[in-house]
């Protein structure tokens, strides 16, 4: 991949001083920095890199991003490690399935058999590990390695400074698989999380702060005209004659979708308008499709209420055009990871409600760029306040919008992966170039 | 006359693993945490609210009222006066004697709820030379009038904290342009009372440009 894009690409949307540093710092940046990951497309880690490493190689920095291979076992295994490592609803975690004993001596066997299943699930993670480490040449200055895929690849590290990039909630984890990885993890020379929040205080590395970003010149961010949204709201059958309130999300329990439904219900006995649930199913989640009957069911009878089920996924394009649609954008979800949807709608400029989990409080701040939501009556009542004041609305969502060009664009990504980098071979707290 | 060659600062958040969830652990974060810290939590969110105020100008005081509700020992935490403090010591020694004695006064059983603890974040600072050199006084009115607002605050705010290096050589540099009575005033002028750092800019620009004027 020898595609390269200008910073400068981003002047009309950022301060100059940030992309004038960007090359200054850029220009101290000496040898080759690596990216390593799980796969080239799909997911927001996919979507970041894939800004991410045109934007370093513009910069001058000789990058290559290379994914880690392994078969269906290998990544079954890791999207277990991913399920048990985030923390679930209340704190408990989702734990791999376990038979109820019948007797001690079931009780003993089911133990063993489980022990055995763990240890036949890590050697066969470190195996593919080994693998990935003879075939890819990590003979590099800076090494970026996404999340616990391909975390082990650092028993062989020769040189360089590797930095483990952790895009996940791992605060509260499985303690067993949380301990096989600790062993690796904590050989890198830093470690970056995205909010204090998803941090580890037993890791004995450096722990750099780096919430992720959206690219405002992705086809999910980009601007589109007027005559660009209708054709998308057409598509869907979709009419703009009255407010719409949208949450973007998968058909997933934990996104409190039916809870949103109660809110606009709420809202809808007293002001006209519109509601668009947004969404596909995960592949490895199979209480998706679960999910997506519930709402249907829910939404029964409500000719305002569009469930829009994306299979084949609904393209960056349409999903930009249903939140530049929206007068009010939801995010109501019960647990999240960092939840980047909010940055995507405050980028277009609308105001967020959303709920007081993961990286969502971070985004929203609360009556400023949108609102918290505790309840389904509170959420119903923002609703209501926000279409009834579009003048308030139109604050909310303006303040968003430069939260989210201050702080989640992917500039402000790029700068501060310079910084580490700048950081790890300057050990002082203040360092003068 | 020598070139005088303007400095920017960018900040990297870094974790310290000390976290808080009431009044006393916050405070006893407070005690131990590096200078850097303080500097983060009391003056990186002064540079922020430039663009977006809420309310509070410093993190703890804005955690105060916002996970503990707090609002009297909140209000003293925004109203420190930073004049007071020459270095980021004397600055931990007055925020430590403000909780102090609220402490001494009030209940502070309260605790934070999970997931809204107070989580300590040093900061570290990369500073390298910009692009804008200067070799005059008139010259460096106008740089000042365009250069962005992160170099201000640098200058006048960050570098006058972290060993003052920068602004030191500023300070030499002015001097050396026979302007001794302008360094003065920029030297009295008090950076923290402002709405927002373009107002900052803005009483800089006026304050140089009325030296310019008397001595004309």
């Amino acid at each position: 991949m020898n595609e390269t894009r200008s910073i400068w690409d981003y002047e009309d949307i950022v301060e100059r001083s940030l992309l004038e540093d960007l090359e200054l710092l850029a220009e101290h940046i000496s040898g080759r920095v690596l990216h390593i990951n799980a796969t080239y497309s799909g997911g927001g880690v996919a979507e970041i890199l894939s800004s991410m490493i045109l934007l370093l190689k513009g910069l001058g920095i000789e990058t290559e991003w290379n994914i880690i291979r392994g078969d269906d076992a290998f990544f079954s295994i890791t999207k277990t490690f991913h399920n048990v490592l985030h923390g679930r609803v209340n704190g408990a975690v989702e734990v791999p399935v376990k038979h109820e004993p019948v007797s001690v001596l079931d009780d003993l066997k089911s133990e063993i058999g489980e022990l055995t299943r763990r240890k036949e699930m890590f050697e066969t993670y470190l195996h593919w590990n080994r693998i990935n480490s003879e075939e890819m040449d990590l003979n590099s200055d800076f090494v970026f390695i996404h999340d616990p895929q391909p975390a082990a690849l650092i028993d062989v590290k020769q040189r360089g400074k590797w930095i483990w990039r952790c895009h996940i909630d791992v605060s509260n984890p499985d303690p067993l698989i949380w301990n096989f990885l600790r062993k690796p993890i904590s050989k890198y020379d830093a470690s970056i999380f995205s909010t204090p929040m998803f941090a580890r205080p037993d890791l004995g590395i450096r722990q750099f702060l780096v919430p992720p970003s959206i690219d405002p010149l992705s086809d999910k961010n980009i601007e589109l005209s007027q005559g660009e949204i209708d054709r998308v709201l057409d598509k869907y059958g979709i009419c703009m004659d009255k407010p719409i309130i949208t949450q973007v999300s998968r058909f997933d329990r934990l996104k409190d979708l039916p809870g949103v439904i109660d809110a606009y219900k709420l809202v809808k006995k007293r002001i006209d308008c519109q509601l668009i649930l947004a969404g596909g199913v995960a592949s490895d989640d199979p209480e998706g499709m679960g999910v997506y009957h519930e709402v249907m069911e829910k939404a029964y009878g409500e000719e305002d209420i569009h469930v829009l089920l994306g299979s084949p996924p609904f393209s960056d394009i349409e999903i930009n055009a249903f939140q530049r649609a929206s007068t009010v954008i939801m995010q109501k979800s019960l647990k999240e990871g960092f939840g980047l949807v909010v940055s995507e709608g405050l980028w277009k400029g609308k105001p967020v409600i959303g709920g007081a989990t993961g990286g969502i409080p971070l985004q929203i701040i609360n009556d400023v760029t949108g609102y918290l939501a505790h309840s389904v009556d509170g959420a119903a009542f923002k609703i209501a306040n926000l279409l009834k004041n579009p003048e308030l609305a139109r604050r909310l969502g303006e303040a968003g919008k430069e939260h989210v060009r201050h702080n989640f664009l992917i500039t402000r990504h790029l700068k501060d992966y310079l910084l580490i980098m700048l950081s790890l071979e300057n050990p002082s707290g203040t360092i003068r170039l | 006359m020598t070139d005088f060659i303007f400095y920017r600062a960018r900040y990297q958040s870094e974790l310290t693993g000390k976290r808080a969830r009431d009044l006393p652990e916050l405070l006893a974060a407070i005690k131990e945490i590096d200078e850097s810290s303080i500097f983060n939590h009391i003056y990186h969110a002064l540079l922020d609210s430039h663009f977006l105020p809420i309310g509070y100008p410093n993190d703890f005081a804005y955690w105060v009222i916002d996970a503990l509700h707090e609002p009297v020992l909140a209000e003293r935490l925004a109203n420190l006066d930073l004049r007071e403090f020459p270095d980021l010591e004397a600055l931990r020694k007055e925020i430590i004697r403000i909780i102090e004695d609220y402490m001494a006064m009030y209940d502070v059983s309260r605790r934070a709820d999970v997931g809204q603890e107070f989580y300590f974040i040093r900061c570290i600072s990369v500073t390298f030379p910009t692009r804008y050199v200067v070799t005059n006084m008139n010259e460096a009115l106008e740089t000042i009038k365009e250069i962005d607002l992160d170099s201000i605050f640098y200058y006048f705010i960050a570098s006058r904290l972290l060993g003052g290096a920068h602004y030191k050589e500023l300070s030499r540099w002015i001097r050396g342009n026979n302007s001794h009575e302008l360094m003065e005033k920029l030297d009295n002028l008090y950076p923290y009372g402002f709405a927002n750092m373009d107002a900052l800019r803005n009483e800089i620009v006026r304050i140089i440009e009325g030296y310019f004027w008397e001595h004309i």
